[in-house]
């Protein structure tokens, strides 16, 4: 999809047609994830703003490769979502001044397009990576893995979850956009 | 192990909390020695988020110069006038809404007792919702980023796909040379959908079964996609067994979002 597809200009336009859309057919799937997950509808609509908003920069500054508006749309909901969680969850932190929600959003959007480059990164993988890091980021032990890969000892996996990490990240860094974004 | 490995298990160790006090002071002093260590752990760190099943989210430090030209955009005043009527198109919405409902009382009350029969019985009602939530097409395979060993009938499918032609695609598989089946089973997927999207369930169901039953390494694929299928269908019993069948291996597909849905069904 590209800013000349029809929606997208309308989004882009601020066209209150490209809004009602937007609210009658993709806000529920974004109400319901977020009401199951224990957020309330003030918080789900909140956050489809905030996503709106940041979806309207990247398409106006970036060469936003998306396939799916409404499926991108819902991925960054998601992420917004685990980020507030993740936020309201540590407690013990200092307590600092509210944060401007310009700067919050900006910075989101940067992790955002980390997570873009990390997820196509990924995806160039091997099937057996992929599977072997989704699991070590679930934090799931060497001793489950051993047995799910049916690996002769941890040492092995390891080794391979070593290689494979190895792997994605010479990806990473081999890509133009890493150098822009890293911390 | 090599100084790498020997690197990525320190690392690992300091991220998941599992070096003592002492080690953890003299790791972090190491970081502040040697900035390529620290940018190393900040992408370690960041990896993490990777895992969409996951409700962590790790912020990282920010790149100052960085953050400071994006602040300019969301500051800028197309991004304030876009967000401007992005609200007042909201609030608009809401009060349109309220008045509306208190001008229909009795409307209101009929819409309590749906919403108390919904909340009784909130199953087969929900399935679309769940179907609009787990569905991502985007899931789906690329073909086009293999380069030129590619077969150009896989990128026309995908191509014919992404355009949402979805009739054009079941047309055009039915002139395909069965062995494509065979070196491309996941083909399957891009039809099974195809089906699945025109609400023609049965073909779609039997797209997906013939995944499962091939030799290709993802046939454990086609179990998620007849999920789908059956959310959209509304059809709980059958999804619940065919997720349970996803939950005998953590290997399968969508094992972490088969669980997390199971679990919401049941």
């Amino acid at each position: 999809m590209n800013k000349k597809d029809p929606f997208i200009d309308g989004f882009l336009k601020g066209k209150p047609e490209t809004f009602t859309k937007l609210y009658t057919e993709s806000f529920p799937a974004v109400l319901s994830y977020i009401l199951r997950r224990g957020g309330s509808k003030a918080v789900a609509e909140d956050i489809f703003q905030n996503a709106l908003v940041t979806l309207f920069v990247k398409l106006k500054n970036d060469e936003l490769q998306i396939q799916s508006f409404n499926n991108y749309l819902f991925t960054i909901c998601k992420n917004l979502w685990r980020r507030e969680c993740s936020q309201n969850r540590v407690t013990n932190l200092p307590a600092t001044p509210l944060m401007d929600e310009e700067v919050d959003l900006a910075k989101f959007s940067i992790e955002q397009k980390q997570w873009d480059l990390y997820q196509e990164k990924l995806k160039e993988l091997s099937e057996n990576c992929r599977k072997l890091l989704l699991l070590s980021f679930k934090k799931i032990p060497y001793k489950e893995i051993v047995v799910i890969f049916n690996y002769a000892s941890e040492t092995v996996a390891r080794q391979r979850v070593f290689k494979c990490k190895s792997r994605l990240i010479k990806l990473i860094k081999n890509d133009s956009r890493y150098l822009r974004l890293k911390p | 192990m090599n100084d790498d490995e020997l690197k990525n298990e320190a690392i690992e160790r300091y991220l998941l909390t599992k070096m003592t006090v002492n080690e953890r002071e003299e790791f972090e002093e190491e970081m502040i020695q040697n900035p390529e260590l620290k940018e190393q752990v900040a992408l370690y760190k960041a990896l993490y988020n990777i895992d969409q099943d996951n409700d962590d989210w790790i912020t990282i430090e920010d790149n100052p110069q960085l953050l400071k030209k994006e602040i300019a955009l969301f500051r800028s005043q197309e991004t304030k006038e876009f967000s401007k009527s992005l609200k007042q198109y909201r609030q608009a919405n809401t009060k349109e809404k309220e008045s509306m409902f208190k001008m229909q009382r009795w409307s209101a009350i009929a819409a309590i007792v749906i919403i108390g029969v919904f909340i009784l019985y909130p199953r087969s009602s929900d399935l679309p919702d769940l179907y609009e939530q787990y569905h991502n097409w985007e899931e789906l395979p690329s073909y086009v980023s293999k380069g030129e060993n590619t077969d150009q009938i896989l990128e026309e499918i995908e191509a014919t796909f992404r355009s949402k032609k979805y009739q054009n695609i079941i047309t055009l598989s039915q002139t395909l040379d069965p062995t494509i089946y065979e070196t491309n089973p996941q083909v399957l997927l891009f039809i099974g959908v195809s089906y699945l999207e025109t609400n023609q369930y049965k073909n779609a169901l039997t797209t997906f079964d013939r995944l499962t039953k091939s030799d290709g390494l993802d046939f454990h694929k086609g179990y998620w996609y007849k999920v789908l299928t059956f959310l959209k269908q509304e059809d709980k019993e059958n999804a619940v067994k065919t997720l349970k069948t996803i939950m005998e291996n953590p290997t399968y597909y969508k094992y972490s979002s088969a669980k997390e849905l199971l679990k919401e069904l049941e």
